[in-house]
């Protein structure tokens, strides 16, 4: 007995032996499932704010279906897995993100079919997979409906009706307006924008015949602001649009170790590289393709537009969401952070090679397919090397 | 834990009645008593012989008779054979032993009477091998154009090694000097973590002028690994499965080293101050050490190996910190010493990390206990490994670089894989703790060590 407290040893038998270590953190892939989860749920919830209704809808259907598809496949397979094997909730609202607030039912429900059964579960599941599953579905959605997911024109809440208002409700902005400075006129909810990603994969308009007569006219007529890239007023997908929420989401993501620094470095790094060096295609007043090399670099009475135009190439489309939120799942990137660097260079690069040189929509999850597909090399090629070898 | 303030300074223990030495405290076969039931035994006197020259003589921590000859539980073994003493707690030296102060002027000793010297002492060499420092001295002259004297602790809560470095700081620098220049060393390096900085700036100020060279060097687990240590202080790596002698480079623990000083001064005959005693002469059963002053026959206390600092800490401790607790006290005994706040859950001999679970309180400490770390909660969780996200912390965050994940994959499998060179892990755990899946990556891993034909712990 303890002179001081009273209390006593315990008794024998409570005690075990057991080995190191004592004392660890949450168990299970629970730190996994729920950090992913915090940060899809960020960049969903931002897609609900700007989208509204249509975006809810598009969420719900692609999570009933991949949470459905992974039943049934289990149901299939006799397996039963607890809670932490479960991927398909986030796969669904992931997938969902990286679709339009307009695209049809069937797309949804065909793309979300493809990322759980193609993507996750005939490709042996959590760890196994090659390829990223939304990427799969969203470039296979791409190829088998190509018409409903490239509009002219894509539709974002106005302001006053964010959340609340409804996409059909559309309306034109007219030309001199950006989304914030035109009055909202009665029964109009949303404005029809055209996403910035649209914008630069397809040929500039010329009207000098000169690099910085096309950056201008793209930068002063037809982008909106950068800052609306940010904000996600610019449109894109449900989770695409505001960029700003998905860098909150990569933050969380970059505090628990899953998205590395130097992989988003590399991949800024390279897609400035690219696009600032790339040539891009711009159409004449005549008509004719006019290529204009270095864009980077030009500069129009003072002004930089060569670099604004490479800002625009960075938060354009779906490449903030797919670096931050895609190139950052474990099963499908390179093991060691060397390996993550040359894929990040590898996303970078191809991104907007991919954009500007083919002008394919949904260049961002192409790339992302392409690296994956050399993640079993780079692993090989990046092993450490054991202390003494 | 973490936000405890486990006291510094070492304080005495009060000696328990009963003592159970255990008669094996290495990793090198048991010793084999040589007492007998009812002999009346003084501090420091042989009870249990060596029986080949791997093993170590085992000594009495404390003056009393001889209870009982029997078997006994520690951390390292469930039952290994151990010899009960009855303190006479009239004669029981509760109090701290005196400081060991090497004489300034003596030449620098010759290896082999450093050998003797520690196998006298019965010392173990305080590794993770938990070898014979005897042997490993003798292994190293020749071979070791390095030394490195660790005083990095394996993890934070392990403070003891630190502790009687703080104590004893000049006999440390002096012995590494003299182990230096025995070994035939060219160059003596002596580690300290720079967060300790009454710690550094003592030892800075005591190296000058000496062969020793201060490198400061953060404690970033494992760092206090020999193998580690060689590679990140003198840029020599260890082929896998060996020691850091392959390439040169002896590492010793700084307890180690204060250990053979005061195995140094109490068989070859210098008393606290210094100096030497009168004309001695060694025990029978002794070799002799040619042209070194021998101790006085029957009247040598060998205190060494005996008794250890020991951190005893956790929330449940009413009065943590560092104690001088002799070899062979029971875990029940060194409870009731310290108070207990509240129910035990858990009693660990060693740190969070690395550390083994007593599962019964009659286990002993032995030389090798440096920490007892007592938990009153313990998430008591079985894990439950799940599928492997294929995340690479395993790979990442392993010191020598191996891949745990793929090493678990081919021990699930059976397949053999020494081209991955498993020989080289260090079994530290980082990788198990790191796995968000949980899986058993460091069992894995040694697995596949063993599988490859590798001798045991690294050194």
């Amino acid at each position: 007995m303890s002179e001081y407290t009273g209390i006593s040893l315990p008794e024998p038998g409570t005690l075990r032996a057991v080995p190191p270590p004592h004392g660890r953190g949450l168990p299970g892939l629970v730190p996994i499932t729920l950090t992913f989860a915090l940060a899809v749920l960020l960049v969903a919830g931002s897609g609900l704010v700007l989208f509204g209704w249509y975006a809810f809808r598009v969420l719900a259907i692609s999570v009933a279906v991949s949470l459905l598809a992974e039943s049934v496949f289990n149901a299939v397979k006799g397996r039963s897995p607890s809670w932490s094997e479960s991927h398909a909730l986030l796969l669904g609202v992931l997938f969902g993100c990286t679709l339009p607030a307009t695209a049809p039912w069937r797309v949804v429900v065909v793309g979300a079919l493809i990322t759980i059964v193609l993507g996750e579960a005939l490709s042996g599941g959590i760890g196994n997979y090659l390829w990223h599953p939304v990427a799969l579905g969203r470039v296979a959605v791409q190829v088998l409906f190509a018409q409903e997911l490239t509009p002219e024109r894509w539709p974002v809440l106005a302001p006053g009706r964010l959340l609340t208002g409804s996409l059909d409700r559309a309306s034109e902005l007219t030309p001199l307006h950006t989304w914030g400075s035109h009055v909202v006129p009665a029964g109009v909810d949303a404005w029809l924008v055209t996403p910035t990603d649209d914008l630069l994969r397809n040929v500039l308009p010329n009207a000098g015949s000169d690099a910085a007569s096309a950056l201008t006219g793209f930068i002063r007529d037809l982008a909106p602001p950068w800052f609306s890239t940010l904000t996600g007023v610019a449109g894109g997908g449900i989770g695409e649009a505001c960029t700003a929420v998905v860098l909150m989401a990569g933050c969380v993501l970059l505090w628990r170790g899953f998205l590395r620094g130097s992989m988003l470095m590399a991949a800024v790094a390279a897609a400035m590289a690219v696009a600032i060096v790339l040539p891009i295609r711009t159409a004449g007043p005549d008509g004719a393709i006019v290529s204009c090399s270095l864009p980077g670099f030009v500069v129009r009475e003072g002004l930089p537009v060569g670099a604004a135009y490479v800002l625009y190439q960075l938060t354009a489309g779906g490449f903030p969401l797919v670096l931050i939120l895609l190139a950052s799942d474990p099963s499908s990137s390179p093991l060691t952070t060397r390996g993550h660097t040359f894929f990040g260079l590898m996303i970078g690069a191809l991104t907007i090679l991919l954009r500007v040189g083919t002008g394919v929509p949904a260049a961002a999850y192409w790339a992302l397919m392409a690296a994956n597909t050399c993640v079993p090399a780079i692993n090989r090629f990046t092993r450490r090397r054991v202390l003494g070898t | 834990m973490r936000r405890e303030r486990v006291p510094v300074a070492v304080q005495p223990f009060p000696a328990p009645d009963i003592l159970d030495v255990p008669l094996r405290q290495h990793s090198g076969p048991a010793a084999v008593a040589c007492v007998e039931v009812g002999q009346p035994v003084e501090a420091g006197d042989v009870i249990g012989r060596a029986t080949s020259a791997d093993g170590l003589d085992v000594h009495a921590p404390l003056a009393g008779r001889v209870a009982a000859l029997g078997r006994v539980v520690t951390a390292m073994d469930a039952d290994v054979p151990a010899v009960r003493i009855e303190v006479d707690l009239s004669r029981a030296e509760a109090e701290r032993p005196a400081a060991q102060r090497l004489p300034a002027d003596a030449p620098a000793p010759e290896l082999e009477a450093l050998v003797q010297a520690a196998r006298l002492g019965g010392l173990i060499d305080f590794q993770p091998r938990a070898g014979s420092l005897a042997e490993l001295l003798r292994a190293a002259g020749g071979r070791a154009d390095h030394l490195i004297v660790n005083t990095l602790a394996a993890e934070p809560v392990m403070a003891a090694d630190g502790a009687e470095v703080d104590e004893q700081p000049e006999t440390l620098v002096r012995m590494a000097a003299w182990v230096g220049a025995a070994v035939g060393a060219k160059r003596i390096w002596l580690v300290v973590d720079p967060a300790e900085r009454r710690r550094l700036v003592r030892l800075r100020k005591l190296v000058q002028g000496t062969p020793v060279r201060l490198m400061s060097l953060l404690n970033k687990y494992p760092q206090h690994r020999p193998v580690l240590l060689a590679a990140t202080v003198v840029q020599r790596e260890t082929p896998p499965g060996g020691t850091p002698l392959d390439v040169g480079v002896l590492v010793v623990q700084a307890v180690a080293m204060l250990a053979l000083a005061e195995a140094w001064c109490h068989n070859f005959g210098i008393d606290g101050e210094g100096r030497n005693r009168e004309e001695w002469t060694l025990p029978e059963g002794s070799d002799t050490c040619a042209g070194i002053a021998r101790p006085v026959d029957g009247s040598a206390r060998r205190r060494c190996a005996a008794r250890r600092v020991v951190t005893v800490a956790g929330p449940g401790v009413v009065r943590p910190g560092q104690y001088w607790i002799p070899v062979g006290t029971r875990f029940a005994d060194v409870l009731t010493a310290v108070g207990l706040r509240r129910a035990v859950k858990r009693v660990i001999d060693g740190g969070l990390l690395t550390g083994r679970a007593v599962g019964d309180l009659n286990a002993v400490t032995t030389q090798q206990t440096s920490t007892i770390v007592v938990l009153d909660r313990v998430a008591d969780h079985v894990p439950v490994p799940g599928p492997c996200v294929q995340c690479g912390w395993c790979q990442e965050d392993c010191p020598v670089g191996l891949d745990p994940q793929k090493l678990l994959d081919l021990a699930e499998r059976g397949d053999a894989a020494a081209r991955l060179h498993p020989q080289a892990c260090l079994e530290c755990g980082l990788c198990s703790y790191v796995c968000p899946a949980e899986l058993p990556l460091s069992a894995g891993v040694v697995a596949m060590k063993r599988q490859c034909g590798s001798a045991g712990e690294d050194a």
